[in-house]
């Protein structure tokens, strides 16, 4: 597998991998991949004002999944939740020059963020 | 070497060319004298055979076997097929049953699935134990009047375990069955005796033992005489057996590879066995780490794992700075993992992210240290971001 300079620099070297602690303003989401070990866990820190302030993940994957939940994460720190909320697969696919055999990590990434966003709109 | 390469621990799949072997190679390469066709009856020709003569002689004294005995092909897999499809194409008349194994590279298993297929043999294959080791008994089991074949490698190619081929041997003798023994991983590992093992027929390859790629031979027993089919038809060359020039150059460095082989066996094996230590020590230390067939009954120069809490892909693109492969280097191409794995029941999710290391003559120490850091700092590393832990919390 051939993997863009892109991927292999955030493969690397990846800055926002971890948990965050629980608490009341972080929001959570889990999906799961094709198979039973592959997973994305992604953390956001939202505060009043809808700002996302920390975010954080665990990945279980290819290093096409790994460079996109560091991407992700990258693209909306600081963002607002409405900010966020605009970010595809495509954008981070195309950021990270991704071959269309592995858009599906692309995809899952893309899916925890809707899935944690939904979150936070829900309760406020 | 070159900084930008990566550290070789692929010898299972390739060997580097030893340097004794290129230089007594060179020669018929270059020199305008000695290039002949060694069929032909002048001297240019009879050069070549001289050359060849001298390396049937170096390949019989390292396996036992008289120099007639040894028929050149253009590999293991060629050296399979001719022992497979030649000997079961003699002696159909006497029964149509083989037996083989699951973990056998393809070379074997899919002439004998081609003669299931289009000839209509049976075959029973045997599944190996978990530690990849063959069970005497269930090969007693398969063995009925109709059984002409016995196929069974001695040391695997993905997970280094060495075959009882000894009792097999005997087993096959004492039921008038010819064993077939693919030994394309052997020489330089192990002491070969086709005669101690009563091998009918047995396959060699000289690029898994510091020889050049394209070139392997096949063993065919003079007393009691096994019988072949040709496969390569042609000009009549090797006794009928094997028709085509005989590459000179090719056959002089195989010779100079099992010459060196078996005169630096003890070398060889010290060094394996301390750089598997070295490896050990450090890998079983690491928790979470699965170790692939049997750690007794294997050679030393092959460790192949799977790392739990890691996708296969991400740790092989971590290890990146060193060669290895995953699964075989023949299947790669395939995202089912390895079937050799999936016979000997490891997990599908372990199969797929297994990788072998293999080493051998010009691995340094130095080279196995780097390699102990990267794994350790990388199996660390991308534990990390998947929050694997050991007690699984
Ligand atoms: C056990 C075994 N048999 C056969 C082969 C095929 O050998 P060759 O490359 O000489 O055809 C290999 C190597 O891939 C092997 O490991």
């Amino acid at each position: 597998m051939e993997y863009s300079k892109q991927i292999l620099g955030l493969f690397d070297e990846p800055k926002y991998m971890g948990i965050l602690p629980f608490s009341d303003n972080i929001y959570q989401a889990e999906i799961f991949g094709s198979s039973s070990s592959n997973f994305v866990k992604l953390y956001l820190q939202i505060d009043n004002l809808g700002i996302i302030r920390r975010a954080g993940y665990l990945v279980n994957g290819c290093p096409v999944l790994i460079a996109c939940c560091e991407m992700m994460v990258k693209l909306v720190l600081g963002t607002s939740v409405n900010d966020a909320k605009v970010i595809d697969y495509l954008e981070i696919a195309s950021l990270l020059k991704i071959a269309d055999l592995k858009l599906h990590c692309a995809i899952q990434v893309e899916e925890a963020l809707y899935v944690a966003l939904t979150k936070y709109l829900e309760k406020s | 070497m070159n900084i930008n390469f990566p550290i070789y621990l692929d010898y299972m799949s390739s060997t580097p060319i030893d340097s004794k072997v290129t230089e007594a190679m060179l020669p018929y390469f270059q020199d305008q004298k000695i290039f002949g066709n060694p069929h032909s009856q002048h001297v240019y020709g009879k050069k070549s055979m001289e050359a060849i003569t001298k390396a049937k002689l170096q390949i019989a004294a390292c396996i036992n076997s008289t120099p007639d005995e040894i028929i050149f092909t253009s590999g293991a897999t060629e050296a399979n097929n001719l022992a497979i499809k030649g000997s079961t194409q003699f002696y159909h008349r006497k029964g149509k049953h083989i037996i083989t194994c699951a973990t056998e590279h393809k070379a074997v298993l899919e002439p004998i699935q081609w003669l299931v297929d289009v000839h209509d043999f049976s075959v029973t294959v045997i599944k190996p134990g978990k530690d990849g080791l063959i069970n005497i008994q269930d090969i007693k089991n398969a063995i009925s009047t109709q059984t002409i074949l016995i196929s069974i490698m001695h040391v695997n190619n993905e997970i280094g375990v060495i075959q009882p081929i000894e009792e097999i041997g005997k087993l096959a003798e004492a039921n008038g069955i010819i064993m077939h023994v693919d030994a394309a991983q052997s020489i330089g590992k192990l002491k070969i005796d086709v005669k101690k093992m009563q091998a009918g027929l047995m396959s060699f390859s000289a690029h898994k033992a510091y020889g050049p790629i394209g070139i392997g031979a096949l063993y065919i027993r003079k007393s009691p005489r096994v019988r072949l089919v040709e496969c390569m038809h042609g000009g009549g060359q090797q006794l009928g057996l094997r028709a085509g020039t005989l590459p000179t150059g090719l056959i002089v460095g195989m010779g100079k590879a099992f010459e060196l082989a078996k005169q630096q066996l003890p070398q060889d094996n010290a060094k394996a066995l301390e750089f598997n230590r070295l490896l050990l020590n450090t890998l079983s230390n690491i928790p979470g780490i699965i170790f692939h067939g049997s750690n007794k009954m294997r050679v030393p120069n092959n460790i192949n794992i799977s790392v739990e809490g890691i996708d296969g892909e991400a740790l092989l693109c971590a290890l990146r700075r060193l060669a290895i492969s995953t699964a075989s280097a023949c299947v790669t191409t395939t995202q089912d993992g390895s079937y050799v794995l999936r016979a000997i029941d490891v997990p599908d999710n372990l199969a797929k992210s297994a990788i072998r290391i293999s080493f051998g003559r010009f691995t340094t120490k130095d080279e196995i240290y780097k390699t102990i850091e990267l794994l350790k700092k990388e199996i660390y590393r991308l534990r990390n971001i998947s929050g694997w832990r050991a007690d699984g919390i």
